[in-house]
């Protein structure tokens, strides 16, 4: 039974087998189900909501959650189901534009020291100790000092402080990879540096650092909402969900559902991806489980 | 072992280094200079401003102002704040020991949650227990920190009156020390209950279980051993991202220290505090690293510096 299920594995593409991996886990199916509909939610908040998300109507304020108002009214009487579904438009990309930033620019400065060793590799990775020696956060309000504060910057920012991690992941990879026979093979027929690159090398980078960025994307949700609420990124009264905890701060006490409900989508939101995360790195790579 | 330690720090040197150089080139990088940040508060003639850039030595090459700024780093002058003129080296100083307090209070709370969750997790492997464990932790991970302290705030402070969080002693770093160190300690939760898992399995323990050992005993004194080092190495690992953190909760219970100072600079663009503080940080992080490099010696005889 055994033999009989390892020889039809290895007739399927390791792709195929990688989704019925996921399609079987689930904790993956959990996740990125959460996300998925998140995402649709959000997308269609203007045509889901009937009150607008920032114009102001006192006579509605600090309603409790009814019928009306499922999530209750805020101190400006705005309702606040609609600015969390249409703050998700701010809120998700915080997820994924940092970390693509990070693990774009991360993979290229890796593979590249990698690749050509010496002191290329010498001088980038010594720069990524200096880099990683910086607490992410620290690094992204610095980077903030310098861009000014906005919704777009913070992205910018935590971006930059998370290359490192990506780069280190990288040159590791490329290292074991270029002594591989194939890539020997490769450069005894010919082919130029970019080629083997790309078509030899690049391949064995991507598996490790998908599975990084998928969970980087709950860890950037979290640090972005936190410099959100710290006032660097959106500001009120935008509906982003951090900046929505810091602008209703003050008036919790009078309404506990102007706190609960957008902290308790970040925690969903949040929850969803590492879900997502731990399914898509055990389908990728098994050895990566901590 | 002394090998060991000159090599190691042969290594955190330059990183030092490198830390203050990036550091610089950060601030050098901000348009404007602190000149033009004093315009904010002070309305100065062109002549006045080209006569304070040359006592200030703004208009020297970025090189020579490089090795000044290092220079004094060395004598511990840190500069001075562009609102109200304090020496950072001051405001730092004041700053840290509130800071430190907060974070070590987390770890502290990290590892009496965390770990006892974990091992309980990896003793009862496969069960309710074990899943329930596993899950608190991955909730404990998704939370963020800064609503967990409103929330607390709001329980326990205002609502029930339990818990201060102003005033003097430890009673009102409980809260903020809760909030930092829930999702630090779902990290060490998922560490120790995997590095648990594995020794449970190993022959020391079957040989200690052969023995007629209680449970207790084969679980702290045998299997928990082997996983002291990898918590250890997390906690250094992690101590950026609390510090990091600490920015943030400070902020959320209005307490003193290097997070509410170097937001509000950041806010203002006060670049040398911003500068100063960050730099602060990222030495305790490399200097807090070393040390549990070294501290593995003790803990793990096995370990051998060469």
């Amino acid at each position: 039974m055994a033999v009989a299920s390892n020889v039809r594995s290895a007739a399927i593409s390791p792709g195929r087998q990688v989704l019925t991996r996921l399609w079987r886990s689930g904790s993956f199916m959990v996740g990125f189900s959460t996300l998925v509909v998140l995402v649709a939610l959000s997308l269609a908040a203007p045509a889901l909501t009937p009150y607008n998300p920032i114009k102001i109507n006192t006579r509605e304020r600090l309603q409790p959650p009814g019928l009306n108002h499922p999530f209750g009214t805020d101190q400006m009487g705005r309702d606040i189901l609609s600015r969390v579904l249409h703050g998700g438009r701010l809120s998700l990309p915080m997820g994924v534009v940092p970390v693509a930033i990070a693990a774009v620019v991360g993979m290229m400065l890796g593979v590249i020291a990698g690749f050509y060793g010496r002191w290329v590799d010498l001088v980038i990775m010594r720069v990524a100790d200096v880099w990683i020696a910086f607490p992410p956060i620290l690094m992204a309000l610095a980077v903030v000092t310098i861009l000014g504060t906005g919704l777009t910057n913070i992205m910018i920012a935590l971006g930059i402080a998370w290359i490192p991690y990506y780069t280190r992941m990288a040159r590791g990879t490329v290292i074991s990879a270029k002594e591989r026979v194939y890539v020997e093979a490769a450069r005894a027929l010919g082919s130029q540096d970019g080629r083997i690159m790309l078509k030899h090398i690049f391949p064995n980078v991507l598996t490790p650092i998908l599975v990084m960025a998928t969970m980087g994307v709950a860890n950037a949700i979290l640090a972005g909402a936190a410099l959100n609420f710290l006032g660097l990124g959106a500001q009120a009264p935008a509906p982003e969900w951090g900046t929505m905890l810091a602008d209703g701060r003050q008036f919790i006490r009078l309404g506990w559902w102007i706190g609960l409900f957008p902290g308790v989508t970040i925690a969903v939101t949040v929850l969803a991806a590492n879900l997502a995360g731990d399914g898509l790195r055990d389908a990728l790579d098994p050895k990566l489980k901590v | 072992m002394a090998a060991y330690l000159v090599k190691r720090l042969a290594f955190t040197i330059p990183v030092l280094f490198g830390i203050t150089v990036v550091v610089f080139f950060v601030v050098a990088l901000i348009p404007g200079d602190a000149v033009d940040a004093m315009m904010t508060q002070i309305k100065l003639s062109a002549d006045q401003m080209a006569q304070l850039r040359r006592q200030l030595g703004l208009d020297d090459p970025l090189l020579v102002q490089l090795g000044r700024y290092l220079g004094d780093l060395f004598r511990g002058d840190f500069g001075r704040s562009v609102f109200g003129y304090h020496p950072v080296a001051g405001l730092i100083l004041a700053n840290l020991p509130a800071t430190v307090q907060l974070t070590v209070a987390a770890m502290v709370i990290a590892m009496l949650l965390g770990i006892p969750l974990g091992a309980l997790a990896a003793v009862r492997q496969n069960t309710g227990w074990d899943l329930l464990g596993m899950f608190i932790a991955l909730v404990g991970i998704s939370v963020p920190g800064f609503w967990l302290g409103l929330m607390l705030i709001q329980l326990f402070a205002v609502g029930l009156g339990w818990l201060p969080i102003t005033g003097t002693g430890l009673r009102p770093l409980i809260l903020p020390a809760f909030a930092l160190g829930v999702a630090e300690a779902a990290i060490l939760a998922r560490l120790t209950r995997a590095n648990m898992v594995e020794a449970l399995r190993e022959d020391f323990v079957r040989t200690a279980r052969a023995k007629g050992l209680n449970q207790g005993r084969v679980v702290w004194r045998h299997a928990f051993r082997s996983t002291v080092i990898p918590v250890m190495t997390m906690l250094g690992m992690q101590f950026g991202t609390l510090l990091g953190g600490a920015v943030v909760i400070e902020n959320v219970f209005a307490r003193q220290g290097l997070g509410t100072l170097v937001t509000r600079a950041v806010i203002n663009r006060d670049a040398p505090v911003v500068q100063g503080v960050v730099l602060v940080a990222a030495a305790m992080y490399v200097l807090i690293n070393l040390l549990v490099d070294v501290l593995y010696g003790f803990l793990d005889p096995r370990i051998r510096y060469e």
